[in-house]
């Protein structure tokens, strides 16, 4: 397996000076680091933590034992792999301009130029580029030794203690920046320090050095997003490890006894699914057909509440790799052949009738219309069927990222190590919570109210088995209208979370005032009868900061939610578990470019959610505006393909944009 | 108005030194020693008849010569002692044995090889300022931050390159630093030399003065000349140490500091 960087028995002994037996500085140090991963190297000060960077970094020949970056062994420096020093090695000799260009002298004069223009520029010195260093400030000098390293585009960064001569503030601001450039570029960053806490704001794992001899002591993950409130419960804890694997009790200061590192343990199963919902299942269903070995936690509550009882055309190629398509043609589902907008109570609509999507391999022309609570469950028992290892009743509580392996424990005590966890848990978003990295969208905090209706009018036979969205005349509120099944309709009514329910009035009430006040739904619902009591349901639109990371990855409703406006959340839940089995499928396969992948899943999947949300957003903001967009010829097709579902690509990112603009200009006529 | 201040102090040491001097010789009623008026006088007279300007050139082509060839010789292999460490243990003890033989005790062999010429001072030059550039420029080579080396070699910059954008430049404030100390004992030494084997330059318009008829008022200028010389030299070699690209181990005359 090719890691970014595998130090495996490395050992260095310094000659004495008195002629004596050699002074061993390392012993034993094995360790790996993945790509675009970053890593800090804590320990005492003197244990050598600087040698072993420099041994890494090709400066410093070992004893014994070896490195090897990109699977090739170490024999010296290598420009695709930069050191940054802790004084700053910057040329005092040569200007920003000069320095930042040291590295690029293979390149002709004007990409060379261009190259200095784009990195002076990226670390905030335009405007500097003919200073000399003695007349900048220290976090200036060390941007420009940041800009020099990364200007010759290596691979790898070292950092040798790279703020260490600056004041706080500075120090502060720099890794603030570093962050914003490690995330940026996805470099794979090894960063000496004697500061915890930098360690703790900065790192995907702290690997913490013993006193000399130097051994590696122990390793300490943080799985937590960027930028890290160091008060929060998992950066403690990380503290009180570092603490811990320093030998220092945090508290006191005193040294407590050395602890023997555990031998690492074999995975109880590559794959954890935390989740059987579709996200979890659809997952399953891919890996069972790629032969990943892989279990299901499902804590098999159903049937469940649900919003999202409609489906979107993209599914279709999911449901039709995993070999679903079938059940869902034959499965007494409604099929789904348009859907239809109305506005000012009824008196104008708007059809989109659905077409095929040859683009994405989609022959059919419709979707379907789903009760949930079946829709799932046959889902699940497809995953079994396909071969998935599904452990039903069995929900998660806490997912352990510290360890060299995942943690899953579940409900019991029991606990699952594997190689990586797929957090499908859904609106429980456990790895979000736990990492802190879910952030709510303030501007669509909606609820719903709803429930199930037999005898409901559903309009004109040839729109009738279409879904029905109903616009009300107040901000961001309509009423859904699908059909479950020839019977049963479901009726759902959105709103604004804060404006939408007056105060004391319960979900009935609402749902009463607000049907009556829509002529076509008042109309639509005389003669309807409630199945059940109506749920009251929260519709609070949120993304992960992060979408996978060491280990980890989130899909579906664990990674993000929409409002459910156009019906996204079962294609989020299908289209993010098809990225997220490619994804673990190329990162067992390569574990060196594990979170290359991820990232690159990250990348697409959070792009799909943005689209979504801002296609909604434009749609709230004046319904007339976009439904004149549906209406005209220009815009409609880059409209309907959207609707449809096709959102993952950049090109769709565009598209919308290219929307947005025209709707803004509709808005100014 | 504030260099003028500055300068005060030592102008007036220097005229205080000028009025002794006066009494001295004016209450000795020497016959012989002259008195700054007599002095100045001389100077005019050699200034007027042009052989001041002569022997003034005469000497600094000497020193320059001199000086430039010991300063081809010396930086690149002050360079080549500094990288290579053998170069270092077989160079350096031999050099360290010829540094201090005073050039004055080299003349009876420069006139040997290369007779009364010009040749036999523009040697004692060399001899005198090559060995201050060497040790200098090695001193410079070994006192390079490893850091810059290391950087350096991070982005896989070929030999010559490392030579000429790193070790060069890193070295180049202390090779001025050699350059000064070398010049100024260049001057010293050509003042030496002329005064033995030659008939032109600011030693023999000395050593001549005395012996065609005891003109110790012209004895006097061409010290005084030698002197101011001297100084304008180093001042020269100072300013080289302002430009930007040597300042950083100089530090900013303006601040006051070193940013080294």
């Amino acid at each position: 397996m090719t890691e970014a960087i595998e130090v495996r028995g490395l050992r260095v002994d310094y000659p004495s000076s008195a002629g004596g037996a050699p002074i061993r500085v390392l012993d034993g140090i094995d360790f790996s680091v993945a790509t675009g991963e970053l890593v800090c190297i804590v320990g005492p000060s003197g244990c050598g933590k600087s040698t072993l960077l420099n041994v890494i970094g090709g400066f410093l020949r070992p004893s014994a034992g070896g490195v090897r970056v990109q699977g090739e062994p170490v024999r010296g420096p290598d420009r695709r792999r930069v050191f940054v020093f802790q004084e700053s090695a910057v040329f005092p000799w040569r200007t920003v301009a000069e320095n930042v260009g040291f590295g690029l002298s293979h390149l002709e004069r004007a990409a060379r130029a261009r190259t200095v223009a784009h990195w002076v520029e990226r670390v905030g010195l335009a405007g500097f580029e003919r200073a000399y260093p003695r007349q900048l400030s220290g976090g200036m000098r060390q941007r420009v030794e940041i800009a020099r390293a990364l200007a010759a585009n290596p691979d790898v960064l070292y950092l040798d203690e790279p703020f260490a001569s600056l004041d706080y503030l500075t120090r502060l601001q720099m890794r603030a920046d570093l962050l914003g450039i490690w995330r940026a570029e996805r470099k794979t960053i090894l960063l000496v320090t004697h500061d915890i806490d930098e360690a703790l704001q900065l790192a995907d794992r702290v690997l913490v050095l013993s006193p000399r001899p130097a051994r590696v002591q122990e390793i300490v993950a943080i799985p937590l997003g960027r930028p890290r409130p160091l008060a929060d419960p998992v950066s403690l804890a990380a503290r009180a490890a570092l603490f811990r694997g320093l030998g220092v009790s945090e508290e006191t200061g005193s040294a407590l006894p050395a602890r023997a590192a555990s031998p690492a343990p074999a995975p109880d199963a590559d794959v954890v699914v935390v989740g059987g919902g579709p996200a979890g299942s659809i997952l399953a269903s891919y890996l069972a057909g790629e032969g990943i070995d892989h279990v299901v936690l499902d804590r098999a509550v159903h049937p469940r509440p649900h919003v999202g009882e409609s489906l979107v055309c993209s599914t279709t190629r999911v449901f039709d790799e995993i070999g679903f398509l079938q059940q869902l043609e034959h499965g007494d589902f409604v099929r789904k052949r348009g859907a239809l907008f109305t506005l000012d109570g009824g008196r104008r609509e708007l059809a989109l009738e659905f077409r095929a999507m040859p683009d994405l391999g989609i022959a059919q022309d419709h979707t379907y219309h789903v009760d949930r609570s079946r829709f799932d469950e046959l889902l699940l028992a497809h995953a079994a069927a396909r071969g998935a290892r599904i452990r039903q009743g069995t929900g998660a509580e806490a997912i352990d990222l510290a360890g060299d392996l995942p943690r899953v424990t579940v409900a019991g005590g029991e606990s699952l190590r594997a190689r990586i966890v797929a957090d499908a848990s859904g609106r429980a978003t456990l790895l979000g919570r736990q990492l802190r990295t879910r952030r709510n969208d303030p501007r669509l905090n909606q609820i719903a109210v709803h429930g199930w209706f037999r005898g409901v009018e559903r309009g004109p036979d040839d729109s009738a088995d279409w879904i029905h969205i109903h616009v009300f005349d107040l901000p961001r509120a309509w009423a859904w209208q699908i059909p479950i099944s020839t019977e049963v309709t479901s009726v759902g009514i959105v709103c604004d979370g804060q404006a939408g329910l007056a105060r004391a009035e319960n979900g009935e009430a609402f749902f009463g005032r607000m049907i009556a006040s829509h002529p076509l739904l008042a109309s639509r619902l005389g003669k309807a009868q409630a199945l059940s009591a109506l749920s009251v349901e929260g519709s609070q639109s949120y993304f992960g900061e992060r979408l996978a990371g060491r280990g980890w990855i989130a899909l579906g409703d664990a990674a993000q939610f929409v409002d459910p406006v156009f019906s996204s959340g079962v294609s989020v839940a299908a289209e993010s578990a098809r990225f997220a089995a490619q994804a673990i499928r190329d990162a067992l396969r390569d574990p060196g470019h594990a979170l290359e992948r991820f990232a690159e899943y990250d990348e697409t999947v959070r792009r799909g959610g943005e689209v979504w949300r801002d296609l909604i957003l434009l749609f709230y903001r004046k319904p007339p505006v976009f439904l004149s967009l549906l209406e005209d010829p220009a815009t409609r097709p880059a409209l309907q393909s959207l609707l449809q579902g096709r959102v993952f690509g950049p090109a769709d990112a565009t598209a919308l944009a290219e929307l947005e603009l025209r709707a803004l200009e509709l808005e100014r006529a | 108005m504030g260099r003028w201040k500055q300068a005060l102090p030592a102008l007036t040491a220097a005229a205080a030194l000028v009025a002794a001097w006066w009494a001295l010789v004016a209450a000795t009623h020497s016959a012989i020693f002259p008195t700054p008026g007599q002095v100045a006088a001389g100077t005019v007279e050699l200034a007027a008849n042009g052989t001041l300007w002569r022997h003034i050139a005469a000497s600094l082509l000497r020193v320059t010569v001199g000086f430039s060839l010991a300063l081809a010789f010396a930086v690149p292999l002050g360079l080549w002692m500094g990288r290579v460490r053998a170069a270092y243990t077989t160079l350096n003890p031999l050099f360290q044995v010829l540094r201090p033989i005073s050039p004055i005790a080299w003349i009876p062999i420069a006139i040997l090889w290369f007779g009364v010429g010009n040749a036999s001072p523009i040697y004692l030059i060399f001899i005198s300022s090559v060995f201050p550039m060497i040790v200098q420029t090695t001193s410079g080579v070994h006192t390079i931050e490893p850091r810059y080396l290391r950087a350096a070699e991070n982005f896989g910059v070929s030999r010559w390159a490392l030579l000429r954008h790193v070790v060069f430049p890193a070295a180049l404030p202390q090779i001025l630093v050699g350059m000064r100390i070398a010049l100024g004992v260049a001057w010293l030494v050509v003042v030496a030399a002329e005064m033995i084997a030659l008939r032109s330059g600011l030693g023999y318009l000395i050593i001549d003065s005395r012996n065609a008829g005891n003109r110790y008022d012209l004895v006097i200028a061409g010290m005084i000349i030698i002197g101011v010389i001297g100084l304008l030299l180093d001042g020269a070699m100072r300013r080289l140490e302002g430009f930007e690209s040597v300042r950083w181990r100089f530090g900013d005359p303006a601040a006051g500091q070193t940013s080294d």
